[in-house]
């Protein structure tokens, strides 16, 4: 076990795992901020599958880069979505003064 | 990288992850996610993807929780109450993600001897060459003095393909992020209330109000109320009823006609019903009151825009404080909408 290196598949389930956790945190919680983590925890999970892939997909003796530059791609848009959603949050707790989803009833129809 | 390091990191991000879902407190979530993007970080050093770690503990950890964290503390979050959470959501928030790893599993197990990670090979990545024969990394270059001490110039790598490969989706990004600091600035901003008249209506307001709440049930709140009117006007519906400032005089005192319930008897807090009347308005339709501060304004005996224009400059100071917010009710102008709202209704 210590010698030998870990496969893609483990870096793929590893990956997986943690989309699924976050996937079930949005399903589940109820304040809009944790929704939000788990959001940018999904995204990150999908991060680790392109870097794995990069790894595992050689080019010319060096990783896949092309793999990486989307990662560096969804790290500055995570950025910029994340400072953005929390102004949303914000501006919606000064309306509304919740931010709990359930309370958020508006759009219903 | 070694197997114990990969099932060290990818065991942190996991549990990092299950914490952020399961954490009750806020706070204890975003922390709970540096951890699992410290563990995520781990990861991708191990893939030799040094600069895309580095940047995911700097970005993610540090500016983006930071955010969190900040915005967190700034609104005062409350821990969510047990049981606030609904069944059926449970069962799907487990059930879909567990359909999704089984088809996953499904997925990988069809895969037999998985590779490990290929050898990073420096001799062929120096002699990459372009379409016209010449070296891709020239010589003298960094990248081609690090590939020739066997190493991986990994950040001039990512540096190379940014400039070269990647330039206009480079610029594209930069346009995005001024938009969204933009947008940022716009959202964040304060949106000024129109200074109509205010002052008018707050001095016209002046003059004692008379209480709608009928006399004989107000007499029997005040005795009630005496001992902890604070505990009652939160258990009771009649709380709706005033918090007197002298309990005890105030029972005392025959209350004959609705008049007597003057502005001075309900605790600066204008004219307020006992229960909900049959013309209730919908008090939502204030720009700056919603579902909760409805419920809240309802609580202290506040059901129709007549109430909420009649207030004066003491009763606006009053529901600041009961309301736990300072300067909204000016700041948003509740009294012109409601009184403009009060109009359209009586039309």
């Amino acid at each position: 076990m210590f010698e030998i290196l870990p496969s893609l598949n483990e870096y793929l389930f590893a990956s997986g795992l943690l989309f699924a956790i976050g996937l079930a945190g949005v399903i589940i919680r109820r304040n809009i901020i944790v929704i939000f983590m788990c959001l940018e925890m999904m995204l990150a999970a999908a991060s680790l599958t392109l870097v794995a892939f990069s790894r595992f997909n050689m080019v010319g003796g060096l990783p896949d880069y092309d793999g990486q530059m989307l990662v560096f791609f969804i790290i500055t848009v995570a950025a910029a979505e994340v400072a953005v959603g929390l102004a949303i949050i914000v501006s919606l707790y000064r309306a509304r003064q919740t931010v709990n989803t359930d309370d958020l009833t508006s759009l219903r129809g | 990288m070694p197997s114990i390091l990969f099932y060290l990191f990818a065991a942190l991000m996991v549990a990092g992850g299950m914490m952020v879902v399961l954490m009750r407190n806020p706070v204890s979530s975003a922390l709970s996610m540096v951890l699992s993007f410290i563990g995520l970080a781990g990861l991708f050093i191990g893939l030799n993807a040094y600069f895309v770690g580095i940047l995911q503990i700097l970005v993610y950890a540090g500016a983006i929780m930071v955010l969190f964290i900040f915005i967190i503390m700034l609104m005062d979050v409350k821990i969510e109450e047990k049981g606030s959470l609904k069944p059926a959501a449970v069962a799907a928030g487990v059930a879909i993600p567990l359909i999704l790893l089984m088809q996953l599993m499904g997925v990988l197990s069809s895969i037999e001897n998985s590779p490990s990670a290929p050898e990073i090979n420096h001799v062929a990545a120096l002699a990459q060459t372009n379409d016209d024969g010449s070296l891709t990394y020239k010589e003298g270059t960094m990248i081609n003095k690090r590939l020739k001490a066997e190493r991986l110039p990994d950040t001039h790598l990512i540096g190379y393909k940014l400039f070269t490969d990647y330039n206009f989706p480079l610029q594209v990004i930069a346009v995005l992020l001024l938009v969204a600091t933009v947008g940022c600035v716009t959202l964040s901003k304060k949106s000024t209330p129109k200074a109509v008249n205010k002052k008018q209506i707050t001095q016209q307001k002046r003059i004692p109000k008379v209480a709608i709440a009928p006399p004989e049930k107000t007499k029997e709140e005040h005795k009630k109320e005496a001992p902890s009117e604070q505990s009652k006007i939160a258990k009771t519906k009649e709380a709706n009823l005033p918090e007197s400032q002298k309990p005890t005089e105030e029972a005392k005192a025959p209350q004959t006609k609705p008049s007597d319930t003057t502005n001075e008897a309900n605790g600066n807090r204008g004219m307020i019903y006992a229960e909900r009347p049959d013309d209730a308005d919908d008090l939502k339709i204030i720009s700056g009151i919603g579902p909760v501060i409805e419920k809240k304004l309802n609580g202290f005996g506040i059901y129709t825009y007549k109430q909420v224009a009649d207030w004066s400059e003491e009763n606006i100071t009053e529901f600041d404080g009961l309301l736990s917010f300072k300067g909204r009710i000016n700041r948003d102008d509740w009294l012109t909408q409601a009184a403009e709202l009060y109009a359209q209704k009586s039309a």
